[in-house]
């Protein structure tokens, strides 16, 4: 049985690292739920495994190893190599995703920016899709649109933020 | 960084798939476009982060009150058993719970300001609506007039029509509204907690000449000046100096960033300070493009074939959106405080040259006078002048009178462009000048004035001879 300060040590390691873990899995598996039920695993079997953890190596490195085989077990289990990328291309996506950390942290602090100069009627949406996490289908029936409407509004939402992050990185040199 | 080939084509891709609305089809073409260039791949990471970075700050947002306060274990130690499935968002929650609760709980309750400095006394007029004193712990009474504020001990304004003014012995004022609880260190260097609310401060000689010090949940904030004000909200924090300067630090990574008078800065916990400028109070606005292509403008800077005296001018820009391609000239949009405020004599002012006359839309967003929060206006412009048929450079002045507010029908409640002009007080937000199809339209100056002709008026003006 471990003891508390182990708890501990792992609660805090795992916190800070637990978005980035996220967004790898998200990465090489685009499906927020499945992305979700990976990264819980992801922490059970890290937690399993942390006696083998060694202090003096970064934590996240380790972690994303981990992340990388539930993927791939996720991916066996459900059938879904077909469905998003193969194989090869998941390498390369989880290669480069580690390589381009710098310039991707810098565009999440880009975007709080971002989001301010957006209007609030988007920001609104954003609120209830990922806020109160209401499906694109409700949304569309209570604003009496369509869902390819809707779909189209939110593209546009995604763009504009990304654009105008682009914009930023550019601007502080970033190539 | 440089868009990769088929940007278009490949958001939207992305986009459907994070939506799970990718068919089989989409995601061969997608993995296409992926393998085969290292640009898409970069640009598909920055996607995946916008949903996740959508998660942490929509979900903080609406999960605010759990995150502070909910004692929520983000991972089962115990359990080898399966867990029931939350969100990841409750996890992102609970964890900031961990590190926000102490933090937030030692920034509160350590002491503050030098011991022994000397006290300034404040006392506390209750204006409208329900005012009341909370002692420390928690227990509310009505404020009597003229009471003075002990240390740590809050005032609390309930509702938005209350009104109370905290005095200092100089006649400094600070002015509370609405739903606002304040507290007062009262020490050497004044310091005043804003927990909630909004406050609007003007300083009379004695505290104006010495910094003052204020806290927010998730800043600090250093005012040398006369004129301010603080909004907080939600976390969120606003600060504008109508007169003086001010030092703001974020508590969670001491990011600094220094206004003066004109400024506003907004932060939270999470995200840098951003900084805009509030609406010029003189009724003028304008941009010539002399020192290149200004921050959040959309357009593209061109160099060549303009006016005589002029270096630079912004031309319209192909822009592509999922159901069309547009050209578009833009101003920055700022919708917190707006660029400028109108009255019912401003005018626009357009110096430009469109070398195929054709048409265009027109649109302007703006903040309505006293809007609710997050409440704009769209309008759009009825010119009899702009564009015309005109190839040549021109200076077209148009009346604000000129643009026509969209309101709903009375009978189907459908949106349409048949309402009045802007009204007085109305701020803009942003202009874009838009058309589907090809504009060559080129901008040398835009400019706003408080006033100017009652009618549209016309002056053709001379290009820049470019023959030796």
């Amino acid at each position: 049985m471990r003891d508390g300060v182990h708890q501990a040590e792992f609660a805090a390691l795992y916190a800070r690292a637990h978005l980035d873990l996220l967004r790898y899995v998200l990465t090489l598996l685009p499906d927020r739920h499945h992305a979700e039920d990976v990264v819980q695993d992801t922490a059970r079997l890290l937690w399993r495994k942390f006696d083998e953890y060694d202090p003096a190596q970064p934590f996240l490195p380790w972690a994303r190893k981990f992340a990388y085989f539930e993927v791939l077990k996720f991916r066996r289990s459900r059938a879904l190599r077909e469905k998003y990328f193969s194989d090869e291309l998941l390498e390369l996506l989880a290669e480069e995703r580690a390589e381009a950390e710098g310039e991707l942290v810098r565009g999440r602090e880009a975007l709080d920016g971002c989001l301010q100069k957006l209007d609030e009627v988007s920001r609104q949406l954003l609120r209830d899709r990922y806020g109160d996490e209401i499906p694109l289908e409700e949304l569309a029936r209570r604003q009496g649109k369509s869902v390819n409407a809707l779909y189209v509004v939110m593209h546009r939402i995604r763009q504009r933020l990304l654009e105008c992050v682009n914009r930023t990185l550019k601007a502080e040199g970033w190539t | 960084m440089t868009k990769p080939d088929h940007y278009e084509e490949l958001t939207v891709l992305v986009a459907r798939l994070l939506d799970r609305q990718l068919d089989d089809a989409g995601q061969a073409r997608l993995n296409e476009l992926l393998r085969a260039d290292p640009k898409a791949r970069r640009a598909y990471l920055q996607m995946v982060d916008l949903e996740v970075e959508f998660g942490c700050r929509f979900v903080a947002e609406a999960n605010r009150e759990l995150a502070t306060h909910a004692n929520i274990v983000p991972f089962d130690f115990a359990a080898e058993r399966a867990t029931e499935r939350r969100t990841w968002f409750l996890r992102l929650a609970a964890a900031a719970a961990l590190v926000a609760v102490p933090l937030l709980g030692w920034l509160l309750n350590r002491p503050a300001g030098r011991a022994g400095a000397s006290a300034v006394v404040v006392r506390v007029e209750p204006g409208a609506g329900e005012v009341q004193l909370l002692d420390r712990h928690g227990k509310a009474t009505p404020l009597k007039a003229a009471t003075e504020l002990k240390p740590a001990a809050r005032v609390a304004l309930n509702g938005k029509a209350a009104t109370a003014s905290l005095v200092f012995p100089d006649a400094s004022r600070i002015e509370l509204s609405g739903p606002t609880e304040v507290s007062v260190q009262p020490n050497g260097t004044t310091m005043l907690q804003l927990h909630r609310g909004h406050l609007s401060a003007v300083l009379g000689t004695n505290l104006a000449r010495n910094p003052f010090h204020l806290q927010t949940s998730n800043a600090n904030v250093r005012v040398e000046g006369t004129r301010f004000t603080v909004r907080e909200t939600a976390g969120l924090t606003e600060v504008s100096v109508e007169a003086g300067r001010a030092r703001l630090t974020r508590r969670s990574d001491g990011r600094e960033v220094e206004i003066k008078t004109g400024q506003f800065a907004v932060a939270d916990g999470r995200m840098d300070w951003v900084v805009g400028y509030l609406p010029a109070d003189d009724g003028r606005w304008g941009e010539d493009f002399e020192n290149g292509l200004p921050t959040g403008w959309r357009g593209q800077l061109v160099s060549e074939g303009l006016p005589p005296g002029s270096k630079h001018g912004l031309k319209t820009v192909r822009t592509q959106e999922p159901w069309g391609t547009f050209d578009v000239v833009e101003l920055p949009a700022e919708w917190s405080h707006g660029l400028i405020a109108l009255n019912t004599n401003s005018v626009l002012h357009l110096t430009y040259r469109m070398a195929k006359p054709t048409w265009l839309n027109v649109f302007m967003h703006t903040i309505p006078p006293n809007a609710a929060p997050g409440e704009k206006a769209m309008f759009i412009l009825r010119s009899a002048e702009f564009p015309g048929a005109r190839a040549g450079w021109a200076t077209v002045s148009i009346p604000f009178a000129r643009f026509v507010r969209k309101v709903p029908d009375p009978v189907t409640g459908e949106l349409h462009f048949t309402g009045g002009p802007p009204k007085a007080g109305e701020r803009i937000c942003t202009i874009a000048f838009t058309a589907p199809h090809e504009l060559d339209l080129v901008f040398d100056k835009i400019w706003v004035t408080p006033d100017g002709p009652a009618e549209e008026t016309v002056q053709l003006l001379p290009t820049k001879d470019k023959t030796p």
